[in-house]
Order: structure tokens, then C-alpha cells, then sequence
């Protein structure tokens, strides 16, 4: 008896979590006269909404936009962070301390005390409206490369010695000894990367006034602030984040364990 | 201080039971050891009557109480856990007074309690330790510390030492068996272990497969073992096993292998009428073998595989027809290996099992 | 060895010269964009410390401060109990327990903008899904953004929603740790099941309520997209963030040397409030 209750709280706070999401999906199909109703089944679907908020402004572009940016942002991340990790780890190099320090230091700097500095240099270098704004402060993340690292120290030496004997340089060792033995944190890492280039958007805010050059989520908050509060404003403005939603929601079912265990083990470290 | 009761008891696991039929009484100040290998259900038992089991059927009665569905902390048993579940946050000190604290016990009281455990296992030094610092024999006598402190009905002993190291592990039976003698609780121990076993029990139960195998005094249980199981698990080295029959010669009894023949003495056969060439395994016990020169008919001949010099006693593993026979015999000078070996069997301390192992000494005046 | 030298050099060379450009160079020059009156485009004028003082006098920068305290408030207390409660549910014999922790833990993965647009349709005064359930039970539609009193408990809530589920993942890692046998013990001591939670789990968990009151804390003072969103800053700026305010002054007003100081009060600010949270809560290391 007691179980039975349990299971049903439990229920009822899983409703909690998952309930608006269905909400906000089946809002998106309904006509004015219905929106703000309960109900999750609309009597008179239509796909307005979702031709409204196509047409108002480019979503197709700006998922574009978003997949370019967070795509490199996450491979820059995982080949030239490996890079760097291994070297850090397996590489006697002068500085090599120095680096492993400043790494860590640099975690604890809040990004706030950053973000105006960082902007002020992306204007003067005139990459104001351009991928490269986008793309530059995120093309190294000091997480990755410590966790990167704290892996490739686990290696054993003797991998790394027979394949030197064998004559391969180390960018080869890296990438047919290392990677392969790494799948599990260069997923890990590879997610969390992913998601927080996806997810970004104060930066592209700041960085981005062209339209055509906006990522999904900043276009979202744009066009969201830009009209007013009736009925089919309300649709409209879920339409558009189901563009956001829908495909990570997708990732996520398939792939929830990956998704929690990356970044359950980045907050740990951060 | 208390007896305990287990009726009847049986623990179902899903659809395999795990635990058949335990009766067991023990009695006040009483301490009994259960004894088996992994697997046999003794540490289910003292869970149950923990209370960290539920029981599928049969009762368990605490002195007159019956607390076969009462929580743990209704009970009033202390446990000893194999590994010590010392609270890793509070120091020795407060490890041991938590359970005083929660009972809301004056603070008086709790000091005068907690200062009589430390004298009683010599905590003084590490008292306000936290168990990271400590030794596993310090934690150890923490964990007793805090189960004596609450004075309960009944100690409980889940394999606490076998996370020691051998030399610390005889040190800490005496400590427990000085402890218990002290005190005078009411204790069951659980153990895998049969040297733990036999220095520390009032009484021995010895478990198998979920059932009681024999219950008794130690000595008792050493001497005249209930089944083949009992006989070769308490005792080491154990007990060496020979199949073979028994024939009727004439007046005589006579046990027949295909190493040995011979007659079975007096006061040592088995107590009821024995069917001719009824089939029976005989076990003698290292100890009884002795290194002889005469061939007689109790005598094995064997070749020498090793020989075990522990000190005052040399262990012989002699191989014959196959099997593996091991002689305790007094050191001195002993054969080097491959040599052949004559083995005398003392007939007057020989056991014999029936073909379902049940012992065939029982309720003869054999003792 | 001169050969992995220069290896070493030329693999993490490009890192290097990364954390030059984009984090140390930052770090340095936001200091000196502190003394600045810069909008970008015409020559910086050097103002010495007049930024700083129009700082200590900025009304706007104080409601800030008081609005992040007022959500921190909310925030951080129910944070931690719901996601202790929900782990603690978690911990227990259970089925399907990987579909529960991936619905908890769904709002997580889910873009900031998105949930917050998702949330304006939940508050929605009119049309919102919460008024609506109310409206089912006759009470009246509240408010929830355009009342100054709740606007920022609104905004906590959300937040609280969006990211329990990585700090119930947390706290379920905590509590694996705890040895099964230490409840054991403590329960035949005689403890009710809340007397373990308190003097066994709770005290033990220690670690993982640094790391959730540390993490939501540095959300909290992160507040953006939320209200920038959901209400503006309003209403009667009683949502205003310290970084929404800063976005302004970079973005709209254009008073880079203004903004890069108010970036610097606010990283001192999350230093200091850390490390008090840090001495009342004491040092993980006791578990």
C-alpha cells in the first residue's frame, strides 16, 4: 500500500517535469480560440503557427547557423583540446606547469568578469556579425582539456613508448592510440560541449545584430521580445522554441545516459 | 541480558529458501557461534534476528518478547558488522555514544558508559579519532565498543574479523571471548572461520545448505561429528575420508578398501546391525595416523607427496591409490619426498559415515 | 629531450596562445577598461575612478544585488530539498528508475531560452497553463510577472525547475556512498528513519551540498536570458540581474568601461559570498 502512494507521488512530480513539455507541443497546434486551454489533444489542429513563425523570421537559417557554430566549436574542443591535453600529460615541455596551473585558475574565473573584455576585443578586431565572433572564445575549453588530460595520464607509458619505437609521431600516437581508448570521456565531453555551444546565448547577443548570422536560441529570445502578448503570439512564440527543443529532446531519448553522465561529471569538476 | 528463540524459522529468497526449518534456543548469557561455509545461511539468521531480514516463517522470541515482526530498533541487539559501519563523519568517541544520544540518555550516564567501554577494550588513546585514522583492529574495538555501551539483550557477531590480518585476528578472539566472559551477554557469532569457532562457542551450530548440520559443546562436535560434512569442516587439518564397506568375518567386522582390510575394534563399530558389504566411508582424523615401520592390517602404505613442518608438528601429504591422506605426526626426522610411508590407522578413534553421511556412531556408547 | 620538447611546445601552443587572447588578456584589461569611458567607436578617455564611484552610488546596481539575494533566497532552499527529496526517492528499491531521473533531469539539457519562453506561456496572466489549473479550481489569475513582489519568486521557481534534476543526479551519487551497513548499525541503535537521515546521511552528504549550493549560487548571480525575457527587468526593476544590466550597458548604452566594472564588482561579489557559504557549511573534507 505504502509503495502504491510512493509510486504515485513519484508520478505526480515526473508530471511536473514532463507535463508543460507535452503542453508547449500540443499548444503549438492550436487555433487562437484554443490556446490557453488545458486540454493536450487541440479539437482543430493547424500548422499556422508553425507557417507564421517560418515566415516571420529564418529559423531554417539560424538552425543552420546554430549547427555550424556548435559543430566546430565542439570539434576545435575535441581535436585541438586533445592536443593540447595529451601534450600536457604525456609531454615534458618547458611551461608545461605553468599551463596545468593557469588551467586550473582560469576555471575559477567567473565568465562575467570576462565577457565585456572579450567583446571589446572581438569589435576591434572587426569580428562584430561574423562566425568568427562566434566561434573564437569557445575554441578551447579549459573543463575539456582537464578532463582530457586527467584521462590520457592514465595511459599506460608502455603504449606510448612501443608506439615511439615503432617511429610514430606523436600527433599519430595521439589519434590511433589515444582517441580509441578514449571514447568514453571524448563523448563525455563532446555532449557537454555541444550543448553549451547550442545553448549559448547572452554571447551571440552581445556579438550578433544580422539577422541572417543569429544562432537558434538567440533568434528565439528576439523574436519572442518583439510583439506582444495575445493568442497567437503566444503559439507562435512556442512554435519557435519547439525548432530548439524538438531536436535535442530527440538526442536526449535515445542517448540519456550519455547526457547525464557528461554533465553530471562536469559539475562535479566545476 | 536475555535467551533467544528462533521456531520454526525459514527465509524464502524469491522461490529459493535459503534458510529450512532453524531451531535453536539459546540461553541466557550463552555463547553460540554459527559456523559454515559462504552461502549456508548463518549470516542470514543473525539478520533476522536482527531484525534486517524479514522472516518468511517461524517466530524468534527475545527472552519472553516476541519479536519476529518488531523493527531492529525495538529489539534491543547490538551488531558487530563485518565491516565495523563505524560512522565515518563523528569521532571513536562519539561513534560509540551516538545510539546513547538518540535514546536520550543523560549525559552522565553516557560518559560513565563510554569511560567503561574504553577501559574495558583500552580506547583511550584514539577515542577522539575519526575511523579513516584508525586501525582496522582500532575500528574494530570501536564497533564493539559502541554495540557494549548500549548494554542490549543480545550481541551480535557478523564475521567481524575476517577483514583482519591472522596475527591480529587471534589477538581479537581472545579480546572478544575476555569480553564476553566480562560482560556476560547473551552472544551469537557468526563465522566462517572453524578455529574461531571452537575457541570462542559455549556451543557450536554448524550450518549447511540452510540446516542445522549439529549443534553442541565444541569438543563434543569434534568428537563425534553427526555427519561427514561436520566431521571434515571442524577440525585441521581435516579429516581424512576412505570409501569402502564392511563385511561380516566370521565374529568380526571388517572394514574392506581396496588399500586396507582390516578389523574394526570393539568399542568402535557402528551401533546397529550392519548389513554385509554395506557400503561406508571411514574418516580418521590426521592426529590418529602415525608413521610406523611394521606392516600390520590398519596399515596404509602411501608415497610421500610434501611434508609441512609447522614447528612442534609435521603435516604429511601421502598419496594412496589416488587420493590424498594427511598425517599430523610430532617433528622429527621425517622422509624426503617420493620415499614410500607406512601409515598406522588407531582404530579405537575412527568415525563412519553411511552413504547419505550420516554418522554410524551415534547412540552407541562410543564417545 | 629536445624532440618531445618541441612536440610538446607545438601541441599545446595553439591552447596557450588561446588562453593569452581570451583569458588572461580579458582578465587584465578588464581592470583597465575600469578606468575607461569607452563606447567602442571614439577614442577612450581615461576617468580614473569615477566608474567605480557612480558604481557605489548606482541605485540600479543595488536593486540588483538585492533582487539576486531575493532570488538566492527562494532558490537555494528549495533546490536543495526538492532535489534531496527526489533523490532520496531515487535511492530506494525501485522500477524504471532510469526513466524517472531522465524526466527530472529533461528540463536540464533543454536550452535556457527555450524553457524561459516556455515559462512566459506557463505565467502568461491570461492565456498561462497556471492560471488556467487555477481558474479549474475557482482562484483568481495571479500575476505571477506583472506583480513586483512575485515577479523574481517567479523566476526562482522556474530556475529551481530547469536544474534540480543535475543536482538530484548529485545528490544520488552521494548517497550511494553512504555504506548500506552504517544505516544498519544506526537503525538497531534505536534511530527512527529521520534520526538516520539527520545524524548519518545528511551530515555525510556534506560534499555534494557544497557543490549544489556553490553551483546554484553562481547560477543565481548568472541570471540573464530569464529576465530579460520574461519581464525586462522589471517590473519596477525588481528583476533586474547584475548581467542584464551589464548586457545594457555594453549593448545598448554603449559605456564599455561602465559595464567591465560592473563585471568586476560582480565577480568580487560571487567570491565573497562563496567563500562564507563555504565556512558555514564547513570543509568537505569532514565526510
Amino acid at each position: 500500500m505504502r509503495r502504491a502512494v510512493f509510486y504515485v507521488v513519484l508520478a505526480l512530480a515526473a508530471v511536473a517535469f514532463l507535463y508543460p513539455f507535452l503542453w508547449m507541443a500540443a499548444t503549438t497546434f492550436k487555433s487562437p480560440a484554443e490556446v490557453g486551454g488545458l486540454s493536450l489533444i487541440p479539437d482543430q489542429p493547424t500548422l499556422d503557427n508553425y507557417r507564421l513563425m517560418w515566415a516571420r523570421a529564418p529559423f531554417g537559417r539560424a538552425l543552420l547557423n546554430s549547427l555550424f557554430v556548435a559543430t566546430t566549436i565542439t570539434f576545435s574542443v575535441l581535436v585541438f583540446g586533445s592536443a593540447a591535453a595529451y601534450a600536457l600529460a604525456r609531454l615534458n615541455f618547458p611551461g608545461r606547469g605553468i599551463l596545468n596551473a593557469v588551467t586550473i585558475a582560469v576555471l575559477l574565473v567567473p565568465a562575467q568578469l570576462t565577457l565585456i573584455p572579450t567583446y571589446t576585443l572581438i569589435v576591434q578586431l572587426g569580428w562584430v556579425d561574423s562566425y568568427a565572433g562566434l566561434i573564437a572564445p569557445f575554441v578551447f575549453n579549459a573543463t575539456a582539456i582537464l578532463i582530457l588530460r586527467q584521462f590520457f595520464m592514465q595511459v599506460p607509458r608502455s603504449l606510448m613508448d612501443s608506439a615511439r619505437l615503432d617511429g610514430m609521431g606523436e600527433l599519430r600516437i595521439l589519434f590511433t592510440v589515444f582517441w580509441p581508448l578514449a571514447k568514453a570521456p571524448l563523448a563525455m565531453v563532446g555532449i557537454f560541449t555541444f550543448m553549451g555551444a547550442w545553448n549559448e546565448v547572452l554571447w551571440p547577443l552581445l556579438v550578433v545584430r544580422d539577422e541572417q548570422l543569429m544562432t537558434l536560441p538567440q533568434l528565439l529570445t528576439v523574436f519572442s521580445l518583439g510583439g506582444g502578448a495575445g493568442p497567437r503570439q503566444l503559439a507562435t512564440k512556442l512554435a519557435a522554441a519547439m525548432v530548439l527543443v524538438v531536436p535535442v529532446v530527440a538526442a536526449y531519448i535515445f542517448l540519456q545516459r550519455f547526457f547525464i553522465e557528461s554533465m553530471a561529471s562536469t559539475g562535479i569538476k566545476g | 541480558m536475555a535467551s533467544v528463540s528462533f521456531e520454526h524459522v525459514r527465509k524464502d529468497f524469491g522461490t529459493a529458501t535459503v534458510v529450512h526449518d532453524f531451531d535453536l534456543h539459546v540461553a541466557n548469557g550463552e555463547f553460540v557461534v554459527l559456523v559454515g561455509g559462504s552461502g549456508c545461511g548463518k549470516s542470514t539468521i543473525l539478520r533476522m534476528l536482527a531484525g534486517l531480514e524479514d522472516i518468511t516463517s517461524g517466530n524468534v522470541r527475545i527472552g519472553e518478547r516476541e519479536v519476529t515482526h518488531l523493527p531492529p530498533r525495538e529489539r534491543d541487539v547490538a551488531m558487530v558488522f563485518q565491516d565495523y559501519a563505524l560512522y565515518p563523519h563523528l569521532t571513536a568517541r562519539e561513534n560509540i555514544s551516538l545510539g546513547l544520544r538518540l535514546r536520550k540518555i543523560p549525559k552522565a550516564e553516557i560518559a560513565r558508559r563510554v569511560q567503561w567501554a574504553a577501559e574495558l577494550l583500552e580506547l583511550q588513546p584514539f577515542l577522539d579519532r575519526k575511523p579513516k585514522k584508525m586501525s582496522g583492529g582500532q575500528r574494530q574495538r570501536i564497533a564493539m565498543g559502541r554495540a557494549i555501551v548500549r548494554e542490549p539483550a543480545v550481541f551480535l557477531f557478523d564475521e567481524p574479523l575476517s577483514n583482519l590480518d591472522a596475527h591480529l585476528r587471534g589477538q581479537m578472539r581472545h579480546e572478544i571471548a575476555r569480553l564476553q566472559r566480562r560482560v556476560g551477554t547473551t552472544t551469537l557469532y557468526v563465522t566462517h572461520d572453524q578455529v574461531e569457532a571452537m575457541t570462542l562457542a559455549d556451543r557450536l551450530v554448524v550450518l549447511e545448505g540452510g540446516r542445522i548440520q549439529q549443534v553442541g559443546r565444541p569438543i563434543d562436535v569434534y568428537k563425534a561429528p553427526a555427519n561427514q560434512f561436520v566431521a571434515g569442516f571442524i577440525g585441521t587439518p581435516p579429516m581424512n575420508f576412505l570409501d569402502g564397506q564392511l563385511e561380516r568375518d566370521k565374529d568380526e567386522l571388517v572394514f574392506v578398501s581396496d588399500a586396507l582390510r582390516f578389523p574394526l575394534a570393539a568399542e568402535r563399530r557402528p551401533h546397529h546391525a550392519v548389513d554385509s558389504n554395506e557400503r561406508v566411508t571411514l574418516g580418521v582424523r590426521p592426529e590418529d595416523l602415525t608413521l610406523t615401520d611394521t606392516a600390520g592390517p590398519a596399515t596404509i602404505l602411501g608415497q610421500l607427496v610434501l611434508a609441512e613442518v609447522l614447528g612442534a608438528t609435521t603435516h604429511l601429504h601421502v598419496e594412496v591409490g589416488g587420493r590424498r591422506l594427511i598425517a599430523a605426526i610430532p617433528s622429527g626426522p621425517s622422509p624426503a619426498a617420493g620415499a614410500p610411508i607406512s601409515l598406522s590407522i588407531d582404530t579405537r578413534q575412527l568415525h563412519f559415515f553411511a552413504s547419505d553421511g550420516s554418522s554410524l556412531l551415534l547412540g552407541s556408547n562410543n564417545s | 629531450m629536445r624532440a618531445e620538447a618541441r612536440s610538446g611546445l607545438l601541441l599545446s601552443g595553439p591552447y596557450t596562445a588561446f588562453l593569452l587572447i581570451f583569458s588572461l588578456f580579458p582578465i587584465g584589461f578588464s581592470v583597465v577598461l575600469v578606468l575607461l569611458k569607452w563606447d567602442l567607436v571614439t577614442t577612450p578617455s581615461f576617468v580614473g575612478l569615477d566608474n567605480v564611484q557612480h558604481l557605489v552610488g548606482d541605485a540600479r546596481f543595488w536593486q540588483a544585488i538585492v533582487n539576486t539575494f531575493v532570488f538566492l533566497a527562494i532558490h537555494l532552499p528549495l533546490q536543495m530539498i526538492v532535489a534531496l527529496a527526489l533523490a532520496w526517492a531515487l535511492n530506494r528499491p525501485l522500477l524504471f528508475r532510469s526513466f524517472w531521473r531522465a524526466a527530472f533531469f529533461l528540463p536540464v539539457i533543454v536550452s535556457g531560452a527555450a524553457v524561459t519562453i516556455l515559462w512566459s506561456a506557463l505565467y502568461a496572466t491570461d492565456v498561462g497553463l497556471i492560471n488556467g489549473l487555477l481558474a479549474r479550481l475557482d482562484l483568481g489569475p495571479v500575476p505571477w510577472l506583472t506583480d513586483p513582489a512575485l515577479a523574481m519568486p517567479a523566476i526562482a521557481v522556474m530556475a529551481t525547475w530547469k536544474n534540480v534534476g543535475f543536482y538530484v543526479v548529485i545528490y544520488l551519487a552521494g548517497l550511494q556512498s553512504v555504506p548500506q551497513s552504517c544505516h544498519e548499525a544506526i537503525e538497531l541503535e534505536g534511530a527512527t528513519a529521520w534520526q538516520s537521515f539527520r545524524y548519518v546521511t545528511l551530515p555525510l552528504l556534506k560534499p555534494q551540498t557544497l557543490v549544489v549550493v556553490t553551483l546554484s549560487t553562481i547560477n543565481g548571480f548568472q541570471l540573464f536570458i530569464e529576465p530579460y525575457v520574461l519581464t525586462g527587468g522589471g517590473p519596477l526593476r525588481r528583476t533586474l540581474s547584475v548581467v542584464l544590466y551589464m548586457y545594457r550597458n555594453a549593448f545598448s548604452y554603449q559605456k564599455m568601461g561602465y559595464a567591465a566594472t560592473l563585471g568586476l564588482a560582480l565577480a568580487l561579489i560571487i567570491a565573497v559570498v562563496l567563500v562564507v557559504q563555504r565556512r558555514v557549511i564547513g570543509s568537505a573534507e569532514e565526510a
